[in-house]
């Protein structure tokens, strides 16, 4: 590992992000907000200085190798997360670092999940912070770095890899940072979209940015404590709706529409999977909810939608306390957290193509018990897919089962209960935010002890770098040269 | 520039190093998998898995708008068809690698309405080198640069050279270095530009820029008559390179022996050829080196297409007494270890030659012609100085060049000057730059 050229990269993220401090100490001094004006600033000076010292006396390091990609990833996502602290601890709205850093990571990763009350009442300029933390994360820091730092080459390939989700990395262009670029193109016309929806609706252009952030990033941080459920709005809802689902969709798809090709959505057997999937399990929802409460069949509809969009897509925005929906609709959403959206979009969980390709293996598995002498190739869109690509995505299907697991057992040594344990585990790992029972719908990280924080910390970031790239990390070959 | 090119093998590979250095889009199109999976993780390049021969591979958009398509398989018949397609499917611009040149000479084949635009045979071009290095004898490669007015040469040393023993500036009055320029030399393994300081030494090879017509002269001063032509010359496989060599041997008054162990190749070989004494036999076995008798004046040429075998016989070849060895070396990674183990006087391969040709097309304008060595790293480039351009009207003392380069030679319409401080340049200027391979992309930026 090269230590050297990793810092160096990593001190151009901490770059881009104090410049978005700044914009953030901006919005604070313009609502009149001294105190969160300061600690912004302050945060945005320290940041630039450790970044121009340690890009300084990296600056001359040599080209990065084939591992480093990792390196960059696991520590830029850690230090950049220690770094975006900064503005929370400095201005006082949570003096503590743990719950700081786990409020940032929770941001970065776009997992969502707060350790904050009463939202309504934090500066301005904190909760800009907070949403550009998902803004960042979404379609990664990362990438937007091998977007714009031309000199990457190579490395900028093991980075691109080392933080796009999903088992496939699709080149669209023959340089990785021509496909960085029109990826962040795609997913800032998401932003600008959604942004001029809401506000159109009428929310104020501030709440408007906050929310789309938190949407195309699949986040879930709002600026108001009942989250979309306080503007009541079904114009509000749909739109948010209809973002969180385009946010989970592989964003080359988009891409394709952009250059005229809109059936290609129906071609990707991924999309058409996660669409249907997506569509039985909110009508599921739907039918449950109608029947359990003296619920109008609309406005059943309206909610199971939009609480089964969020929580699939791993957005995690509230419109009603699922807590209180019938037993069947709150362990279907569980079963949803670990879905996840599809490869290449900003959503998080196990991915859709994952889960197609598993179910192929697994039926495969049992037909070859019957014939043993039999040959089966197993194919998506058409392509056979590699053997190797197979076991990697039945290992990441079993480590992700068997991190929920552990996840949960250690999380029952700060947790009231086995469901809000085990909730909390998978809603972190597969970054949605909001759980069950003591994290539920209405209820927030506050209560969960540092030590707590930190497992869940460490969870996210394996959730959103999917694995692998965390996990090599822990492997002793990767720090021999 | 968009690059697409067919074929993973030897070609393909330095050509995607090369190209990657430069800072093209590279679409890399072959069937195998785990080779194109190789070649991802070192270069930034984007892989499609199919045949060349597979119309459906040219349907992706990044083939579509290719801007070069390069051909480079080791199988003609895909290689034309990969441009036939890639023509058909918009790319602008194709070429396609040749290893035999039935396709040009026959009659019933338009190359150009097949979809190629340039046809490379590579054999031809990797026998003329071999032939060039046998037909100027000391000398150990061979490179003409600005439409074969001056020629790039590299040489070693030898015993009682004219040239060692003090510094370069104190040359002045002899006339040679006046003509001609040194532009590299290395020392114990180590490649320095050389400067009015530097002291040669026996036993340094170096670089030289000379006029062509004046080769043979300086060759006769450096090497201080110890230059002798070359009596015969052995040829070890008379596969198509071995043949063609063979071929070109023919005119000349040395004698050709060709080895090869294969019956009906020696059959068609003997064939072929008139003078040319045809043994079956292998090549490695010491009874087959001793009946083709090796000396001093022999030269070995060993042009198989194993290249493992070539390096052996190469070797034992030294080992009885031949005075030049030359080894066809195909895989790229080869080329610099074995020049530098010192067993062989000259490493040829066909690959280098072939991507030297497609470079040459792709640095477009300003830059008209390469010249890539075998033996050391670097490369010559031709720069044409435009009307109003930066190097318009300037003398080469105060270009502003990187360091790392040095020019070699400037012609102006048919005259030829060794390049000197004071020259202005002129618009229509053609210049030779040597450089390493770290300042080679800069240079176009001085002009």
């Amino acid at each position: 590992m090269n230590i050297p050229s990793i810092l160096n990269i990593i001190s151009y993220l901490v770059g881009i992000l104090s410049l978005a401090m700044l914009l953030g100490a901006g919005i604070s001094l313009y609502a009149g907000e001294k105190l969160a004006a300061m600690g912004l600033l302050e945060s945005a000076g320290i940041s630039i200085v450790c970044a121009f010292v340690s890009w300084f006396f990296t600056r001359r390091s040599g080209t990065l190798s084939r591992r480093d990609g990792f390196g960059i990833a696991t520590f830029g996502w850690l230090l950049v997360s220690i770094f975006g602290a900064l503005p929370y601890i400095l201005s006082g709205v949570i003096a503590d670092p743990i719950p700081a850093i786990f409020e940032t990571m929770s941001g970065f990763t776009t997992t969502g999940a707060s350790v904050l009350n009463d939202l309504e009442d934090l500066p301005r300029g904190i909760l800009f912070w907070r949403a550009m933390t998902h803004f960042f994360g979404g379609m990664g820091v990362l990438v937007l770095c091998v977007a714009l730092l031309p000199f990457l080459k190579v490395g900028g390939m093991q980075i691109y890899r080392a933080e796009m989700p999903g088992p496939n990395k699709d080149r669209l262009t023959p340089r990785i940072s021509e496909t960085a670029k029109l990826l962040w193109g795609v997913y800032l016309l998401l932003c600008v979209m959604e942004t001029l929806l809401l506000r159109i609706g009428g929310m104020s252009l501030f709440d408007a940015w906050c929310h789309t952030c938190a949407t195309v990033a699949t986040g879930g941080f709002s600026t108001r404590t009942a989250s979309v459920g306080a503007y009541d709005s079904a114009y509000f809802d749909l739109v948010i709706l209809v973002f969180m689902f385009l946010a989970g969709t592989n964003f080359t798809l988009h891409l394709k529409l952009l250059r005229g090709k809109p059936m290609q959505y129906f071609f990707d057997s991924e999309f058409r999977f996660y669409f249907f999937f997506w569509l039985a399990a909110c009508l599921t929802l739907t039918f449950n909810v109608w029947g359990h409460a003296n619920m109008a069949f609309l406005d059943a509809m309206r909610a199971a939608f939009f609480q089964g969009t969020s929580i699939m897509t791993t957005t995690g925005f509230v419109t009603q306390d699922f807590d209180l929906w019938p037993e069947t609709s709150r362990i279907l959403l569980v079963f949803l957290m670990f879905v996840g959206g599809c490869a290449g979009s900003t959503g998080g969980g196990m991915k859709h193509i994952r889960i197609m390709t598993g179910a192929k293996t697994l039926y495969r598995e049992i037909l070859l018990y019957m014939r043993p002498n039999a040959v089966k190739t197993i194919r998506i869109d058409g392509q056979s897919v590699k053997e190797e690509t197979i076991a990697n995505i039945c290992a990441f299907l079993l480590i992700f089962l068997a991190l929920f697991a552990v996840g949960s057992l250690v999380m029952t040594a700060f947790t009231p209960d086995i469901e809000t344990a085990a909730s909390c585990t998978i809603a972190c790992l597969a970054n949605i935010g909001p759980g069950l029972n003591a994290v539920g719908a209405t209820q927030n990280y506050a209560d969960i002890p540092n030590a707590g924080m930190v497992v869940l910390i460490l969870l996210m970031l394996l959730g959103r770098l999917e694995l692998y790239t965390v996990l090599v990390i822990f492997m002793p070959s990767f720090w021999r040269k | 520039m968009k690059i697409a090119i067919v074929g993973v093998g030897n070609a393909g590979r330095i050509l995607t190093a090369k190209l990657c250095d430069m800072e093209q889009d590279v679409v890399m199109i072959d069937k195998d998998r785990s080779a194109l999976a190789e070649l991802a993780l070192d270069h930034d390049i984007m892989t499609i898995e199919g045949g060349g021969e597979d119309p459906d591979v040219y349907l992706n958009p990044s083939v579509q708008d290719a801007d070069l398509l390069a051909a480079v398989t080791p199988f003609d018949e895909i290689n034309l068809l990969s441009c036939c397609w890639g023509k058909a499917a918009g790319a602008r611009y194709t070429i396609a690698r040749l290893s035999d040149d039935k396709y040009l000479r026959s009659p019933i084949v338009d190359t150009a309405k097949l979809g190629v635009d340039l046809p490379l045979v590579h054999k031809q071009e990797c026998t003329r080198e071999v032939f060039d290095v046998l037909f100027r004898p000391g000398t150990l490669e061979v490179s003409s640069l600005l439409d074969d007015k001056i020629t790039a040469l590299g040489l070693k040393l030898p015993a009682h050279t004219p040239i060692a023993g003090k510094p370069l500036k104190e040359f002045k009055t002899v006339s040679w270095l006046e003509k001609v320029r040194i532009i590299g030399r290395i020392q114990q393994g180590r490649l320095r530009i050389p400067n009015g300081n530097s002291v040669m030494g026996v036993s340094d090879e170096i670089y030289v820029v000379v006029p062509t017509h004046e080769i043979d002269p300086f060759l006769d001063w450096i090497m201080a008559g110890q230059r002798k032509g070359f009596k015969k010359v052995v040829i070890a496989g008379a596969g198509e390179f071995g043949l063609a060599l063979a071929g070109l041997l023919e005119d000349t008054p040395m004698k050709t022996i060709l080895i090869d162990n294969h019956r009906e190749r020696a059959k068609h070989a003997s064939r072929e050829l008139t003078r040319c004494l045809v043994l079956n036999a292998d090549a490695t076995d010491a009874s087959t080196l001793k009946e083709a008798g090796l000396d001093t004046r022999t030269a070995f040429v060993a042009i198989t297409g194993d290249e493992e075998m070539n390096i052996v016989c190469c070797i034992q070849a030294k080992q009885f007494g031949t005075g030049f060895t030359i080894a066809r070396i195909d895989k790229p990674e080869y080329a610099p270890i074995i020049a530098n183990l010192n067993l062989l006087d000259r490493v040829v391969s066909p690959n280098i030659s072939l991507v030297e040709s497609i470079l040459k097309y792709v640095r477009g304008e300003t830059v008209e012609d390469v010249g890539l060595f075998h033996r050391i790293t670097g490369e010559v480039q031709e720069v044409v100085i435009k009307a109003g351009s930066k190097g318009d009207g300037t003398s080469i003392s105060n270009l502003h060049l990187p360091a790392h380069c040095i020019i070699a030679g400037v012609r102006r319409g048919d005259d030829v000057f060794v390049a000197t401080g004071n020259l202005i340049l002129r618009p229509g200027d053609h210049l030779a730059i040597y450089s390493l391979p770290d300042t080679a992309e800069k240079i176009q930026d001085a002009f």
